[in-house]
């Protein structure tokens, strides 16, 4: 694996206590150009994680905390009249960066979600009449708070299918929690360097893009999409009533270019199954759409994917 | 100024002109009695004929309802036009209140208008809105009265009936006393009875009154309701109405019956309450005992038989089982891979590249060990030891069984 890799890795756990998921799923998302949707309950270090991440890339970082009364030129900008000039000019909003951070982004309502999803797609934002190019690299990093609690809106369905990865951000283990309490207590947290330029960014993309898939390889990754979609086709009847859609054709094109980031940070230049399961969930799981039933009996995408990746014959 | 012989001498004649002109209209009054008692209904007709149809005239006949000596009721008011004649007749009800000769002297106001006015007002021109009248004062002929004194308030003809529900009653049990007065005459006169009886809380409700106008008075019913509610007999003297009776033309009383009401001591609070015989608490076996019972296992053993259980069957197999089903190396990092548990990683790295079924024995095995590993940190520190689960087992079903004998003691005490 590169040494950049090792450094950002390095600098994130300064202040970052475990996760490694959650950041191996960032650093994917950050090599592949995609969008991240990270869930878990609050206090668990998501703001932290990415904040760090961004600091450490050295990128240009901004936060957005999504409220209800957010409204779409908050965070894209607007046009401000200049009575100086008599003219009006562009004030343009905190989307103009690098990584823009939407914190809680399931607070806002649908019209916000909207115009952030038209820029996580066309990476271009329109303010009046002129069109803005957001510079490279750009995506988003959004957090959310599980919809269960009060006071959120559900992700619509579009939306969600243009986040590349949904990460599950869980409790840290004892161990890590006892090391989160010393830090804290001990005031030991230190400051953290950015390690790579853009330039550098730009080369470990390349490196990624050119790590080997099989074809076979291409071949089990479109079976295992496939599956979701017409489990019954590979025996997974005990599973096919609890699907109501399966994975989109995004889900295809976004595993194919996760997969060779997730072999690289494995330190490898070529990607097994075993790189394919270790995405597989993160890729899938807030793309599947569950029936009523599953969600009565407590299913989840997760076990589905699990059953998915045991019942696909693997190359 | 001074005014000149002429103009005085055409004034005068205006003026007497006027005052010997022909009204257009003539009023006529009549009673139906000249000779009366004092509160002896006298009905009074005036009648009002114009010359032709008179609709260029309002007539406003309101007599004050009331004076010092007589009360005042409209009993209708009609206005009709035969063969282009108009008239207007008004019947009314005279109460006399005092004796002596009497002069009903009214007047009424009589309101010209004209067809312009009339016109005008309609169409709203120039914004008139109302019609211009020019009025005239009218006194109206006098009728002469004579009203004789008489020995009571009421006049008329009446009868006066006195109703109870009961006559004898437990003590503090209410007894619905109802007094009615029916008949025709000055009931406005009537002054209501008072019901006072040592010992008896007497409760009154709103006298009701319901009549109507009739040529010989006020025609109708007069209501008093009371609730008497007392511990002890008491007696309920009569209750007395003197009135003129114009039929008669003599004073007569009414009276009802005085009544002994007879009062039964109270019930005890051992007699409200149903004997404690009646209440038979001892367990008595019953057939249908036997079928709540078997109701309930057969509804318990249907659930059991229909409850949908998929879960367990597809979902709910544990790692190690996953592990030792696993059937080529592959699989087994695919299930390690999906266990989530990054102790794992070493041995899946080295599994990514073996493919030997020797090898899959062995990383079975070692995968086995870390699951059967018990690390310091992963296991819940609890006090519990295998007699402690034991003991939370044993209360679990101590509860269900209580509840249970509970639930079905307390069917058994209900029948």
């Amino acid at each position: 694996m590169s040494k950049k890799i090792d450094a950002i890795k390095s600098e994130v756990a300064k202040v970052v206590v475990g996760h490694e998921k959650m950041i191996d799923g960032l650093l994917i998302g950050l090599l592949c150009e995609g969008h991240i949707l990270i869930e878990g309950i609050p206090g668990l270090a998501k703001t932290t994680t990415v904040k760090a991440l961004s600091e450490s890339l050295g990128l240009g970082f901004k936060r957005v905390q999504f409220t209800p009364d957010l409204l779409p030129s908050d965070i894209l900008g607007a046009e401000i009249y200049d009575p100086q000039n008599n003219d009006f000019k562009i004030k343009q909003g905190p989307v103009f960066t690098n990584l823009l951070l939407a914190d809680e982004i399931n607070r806002a309502p649908a019209k916000v979600q909207s115009a952030l999803l038209e820029v996580m797609q066309e990476r271009q934002v329109t303010i009046g009449d002129e069109s803005f190019s957001l510079e490279p690299p750009f995506f988003v990093m959004a957090t959310q708070n599980p919809v269960e609690q009060e006071g959120v809106y559900q992700l619509p369905e579009a939306q969600l299918d243009r986040f590349m990865l949904k990460l599950n951000v869980e409790y840290n283990t004892k161990k890590e929690e006892l090391e989160i309490a010393r830090r804290i207590s001990n005031k030991t947290s230190q400051t953290i360097q950015a390690v790579i330029t853009h330039a550098e960014l730009d080369v470990l993309k390349d490196t990624v893009a050119a790590v080997h898939v099989d074809e076979e390889i291409e071949h089990y990754m479109i079976e295992l999409v496939s599956a979701t979609r017409d489990p019954k086709a590979y025996k997974l009847d005990e599973i096919a009533e609890y699907i109501q859609f399966g994975a989109s054709p995004r889900v295809s094109i976004d595993m194919f270019k996760a997969v060779k980031a997730m072999a690289y940070l494995r330190g490898k230049d070529f990607v097994t199954p075993v790189d394919v399961a270790y995405i597989a969930k993160e890729l899938m799981r807030h793309r599947i759409i569950l029936t009523y039933e599953a969600e009565a009996e407590g299913i989840t995408t997760d076990e589905i994917i699990e059953k998915v990746l045991e019942a696909v014959a693997i190359p | 100024m001074k005014p000149s012989p002429g103009k005085l001498f055409l004034w005068l004649i205006l003026s007497i002109t006027t005052l010997f002109a022909q009204l257009p209209y003539e009023w006529s009054v009549s009673a139906d009695k000249q000779s009366v008692v004092v509160e002896e209904a006298v009905v009074l007709h005036y009648s009002c004929r114009f010359d032709d149809d008179g609709s260029l005239y309002t007539i406003e006949f309101k007599p004050p309802k009331k004076g010092a000596e007589y009360r005042l009721y409209l009993l209708n008011e009609k206005e009709k036009i035969r063969g282009g004649i108009r008239t207007n007749e008004f019947h009314f009800l005279y109460f006399p209140m005092r004796s002596g000769q009497q002069q009903i002297a009214f007047s009424a106001m009589m309101r010209r208008t004209t067809k312009d006015s009339i016109e005008n007002a309609v169409i709203g021109r120039d914004n008139v809105e109302v019609i211009d009248f020019s009025d005239t004062k009218v006194e109206l002929p006098v009728v002469e009265l004579a009203v004789s004194p008489v020995e009571s308030e009421l006049v008329g003809a009446f009868t006066l009936d006195v109703h109870l529900n009961k006559e004898s009653v437990r003590a503090f049990e209410p007894i619905q006393l109802s007094v009615n007065v029916v008949g025709e005459g000055n009931f406005d006169a009537f002054t209501p009875f008072s019901v006072d009886i040592p010992g008896v809380e007497v409760f009154a409700e709103k006298v009701e009154k319901k009549y109507v106008l009739g040529e010989r008075g006020l025609k109708g019913r007069w209501t008093q309701r009371f609730a008497l509610v007392a511990e002890n007999a008491f007696t309920l003297d009569a209750f007395t109405l003197d009135y003129y009776d114009l039929k008669e033309r003599r004073v007569k009383q009414l009276s009802s019956d005085v009544k002994t009401i007879a009062v039964e001591k109270a019930h005890e609070v051992e007699e409200l309450l149903d004997s404690e015989d009646e209440l038979d608490t001892s367990w008595k076996w019953d057939w249908d005992h036997l079928n709540y019972l078997l109701t309930f296992l057969t509804g318990w053993v249907l659930g059991r038989w229909f409850r949908k259980k998929p879960l367990e069957r597809a979902f709910d197999e544990t790692l190690a089982g996953k592990i030792k089903n696993s059937r080529s190396v592959k699989a087994l990092a695919m299930v390690l891979v999906l266990s989530g548990d990054k102790r794992f990683a070493p041995l899946i790295s080295r599994l990514e590249r073996k493919t030997d079924g020797k090898d899959l024995v062995k990383a079975k095995r070692e995968a086995l060990d870390f699951v059967d590993a018990e690390q310091e940190w992963d296991v819940p520190k609890t006090h519990d030891g295998l007699i402690g689960r034991l003991f939370q087992i044993l209360t679990k079903v101590f509860s269900v069984v209580t509840s249970m004998i509970r639930f079905f003691v307390g069917v058994f005490r209900k029948r």
